[in-house]
């Protein structure tokens, strides 16, 4: 073989190992994305109430720093072991009459033994930090509770026009049940069993 | 043949012709209440009252009286006004659910915060009061008291969520400091797990609650009148805070320390109190107006210098009757009809606002009308 046939065979060996290189690349960042976009789908929940439907996407929680209303601090949701289970409650302190009729729901639900591994987090979304501490005061919450002083969380996760909105999710965000704002009790109590149920399940 | 022709063309266009005119009639729809709060009743008293425009007493209680006309085309059901600043006034309309800023010129200038549910904002504004830093909005949606500053810019808020109730009135006492916002809608709170009806809640400067009084007189119950009992509010210069719900000639004044009691009490032949009962449930305004109509409801209260007028809606010869009392011995001085409604606390000036015959479009562009209350 003269040297230029031995060049063009060399390329051609190049080519073939740049384009399975491609080809791997393209397959990795497909597999990447198609499992970011299960990973994402997981941790999304259709909110509906009042026929307005809101997409709210969990997972992009991940990096909004909030400030937490207990240490003072900004920081972002803790990362929890997996077999833990975490109600995040995203609420208004302004707006949040229904809240008043939920509040024992939570407390029935934070003191019920058979779901000890239940973490209840407030997020406080449209609500200044006065607003917040005088809420916390006012119905003396012992929960973890944070608050969106940057008002990111509406447009990066999606907040429903009503709240508050209940959503147990997974250490990875991951939605396993989710509640609008509901007065009617038996929703709640419907809601509450789901929870208790799930939890049940997780422990064993 | 030509005759056949024409004949069977002018059948087929009669056909046509009467076909479009039975499309065209049938193209009623039923009306909506919503759409058309005013029924038959209300609408006729609305015109009697406006043929009768030109024996308005105005005159009579309101000194150095001026007109300003707003400049917004925007304005249709304008129901509070406050001072922003010694150039601005905040009006409160109810048909855009907005406090524009208005330059006292009439320039429509600005909104003073907006629509939005984070704090700044708000959905229902039901009630605007002037405070020593500028202006104080209460929202009825989100439990909120908004300050503004003179300026017009955002200066804090406090939220009401935990007493449970919907602010309809709010006052300010500038020697204490306090806060007293009007409401009682919610029938139960949880933080105290007792059924309430207190309409009156006291609030420090910052927000901190310091207590709710006046439990809703249970005897109007049955007619179900706490369903329609924001009242009218006002102050005195000496920090005294006066209510009276629009069903009942009795002035309550609320002490320093939070307590309420009688000031005066009166059965005056011109004012009715409601005797039918109001039901709500089918939510219809043509209906509730109409109920409106067989009373006489208690629309303003304006205390000024030992002198209180009291303004309900009579719809008589013209729509308010305004009756004056002098309050060191409960003696009604004088009683005025006029179609104006006032809208406003008195200011520094002792100038109060008014409103000519709102809601029905009588003033568009909206005429705000002011005045000193004239020695009786």
């Amino acid at each position: 073989m003269n040297s230029s046939s031995e060049r063009f065979h060399l390329n051609k060996k190049a080519r073939q190992v740049i384009q399975i290189i491609v080809v791997i690349i393209c397959v990795a960042f497909v597999a990447k994305v198609t499992l970011q976009r299960r990973s994402e789908s997981r941790a999304e929940a259709y909110i509906v109430s009042d026929g307005e439907r809101t997409l709210m996407n969990l997972s992009r929680l991940r990096g909004i720093p909030l400030h937490n209303l207990r240490t003072g601090k900004s920081e972002e949701l803790q990362d929890r072991p997996r077999q833990k289970l975490r109600l995040l409650v995203f609420l208004t302190a302004a707006d949040c009459s229904t809240c008043l009729s939920q509040l024992p729901h939570w407390d029935f639900l934070s003191r019920t033994t058979a779901i000890k591994d239940l973490d209840i987090v407030l997020i406080f979304v449209y609500t200044s930090q006065d607003e917040a501490r005088s809420f916390l005061d006012a119905y003396r919450l012992p929960y973890d509770a944070f608050l969106d002083d940057r008002n990111l969380i509406p447009g990066a996760v999606g907040i429903p026009s009503k709240t508050p909105v209940s959503i147990l999710v997974r250490n990875d965000y991951e939605v396993l049940t989710a509640s609008p704002a509901t007065n009617s009790t038996d929703l709640q109590r419907s809601f509450e069993a789901r929870v208790q149920s799930i939890a049940e399940l997780n422990a064993k | 043949m030509a005759k056949h022709l024409w004949s069977r063309n002018r059948d087929i266009l009669h056909s046509l012709l009467s076909l479009f005119i039975i499309l065209v009639g049938c193209r009623t729809s039923p009306p909506d209440p919503l759409q058309h709060p005013y029924n038959n009743d209300y609408l006729a008293a609305s015109k009697r009252i406006e043929a009768n425009s030109a024996a308005d007493e105005i005159g009579r209680f309101l000194n150095n009286i001026s007109r300003m006309t707003i400049s917004s085309g925007d304005l249709t059901n304008v129901f509070r006004v406050a001072t922003l600043n010694s150039s601005e006034i905040a009006v409160l309309d109810g048909g855009t659910m907005l406090v524009h800023r208005v330059k006292t010129d009439g320039t429509d200038v600005a909104i003073l915060g907006g629509h939005g549910r984070e704090p700044g904002h708000y959905i229902s504004p039901s009630d605007l009061i002037t405070i020593p830093t500028g202006v104080a909005v209460v929202d009825f949606t989100t439990h909120r008291v908004i300050r503004y500053d003179t300026a017009g810019k955002f200066a804090g808020s406090f939220i009401y969520t935990p007493q449970g109730f919907s602010g309809s009135r709010i006052l300010y006492d500038q020697h204490a400091n306090t806060f007293a916002l009007f409401g009682n809608r919610w029938k139960s709170v949880y933080v105290s797990g007792q059924p309430t009806s207190d309409l009156v809640h006291l609030y420090k400067n910052d927000g901190t609650f310091v207590k709710s009084a006046f439990e809703f007189p249970s005897r109007l119950m049955p007619l179900g009148l706490i369903n329609d009992d924001a009242p009218v509010t006002s102050s005195d210069e000496a920090g005294n805070m006066y209510f009276m719900l629009p069903f009942e000639y009795t002035i309550h004044v609320i002490s320093p320390s939070g307590s309420v009691s009688d000031l005066l009490s009166s059965s005056v032949h011109t004012f009715h109190a409601p005797t039918t009962p109001l039901h709500l449930e089918d939510r219809d305004l043509a209906k509730f107006h109409s109920w409106e109509l067989q009373w006489t409801p208690i629309r303003a209260l304006v205390i000024d210098h030992g002198v209180a007028l009291v303004e309900y809606e009579a719809f008589d010869r013209l729509r308010y009757t305004v009756d004056v009392w002098r309050l060191s011995d409960h003696t009604k001085l004088a009683t005025y009809e006029t179609n104006c409604l006032i809208v406003s606390h008195p200011n520094e000036e002792r100038r109060i606002m008014l409103v000519n015959n709102p809601m029905f479009g009588g003033t568009r562009p909206y005429e705000l009308i002011f005045g000193t209350i004239s020695p009786q």
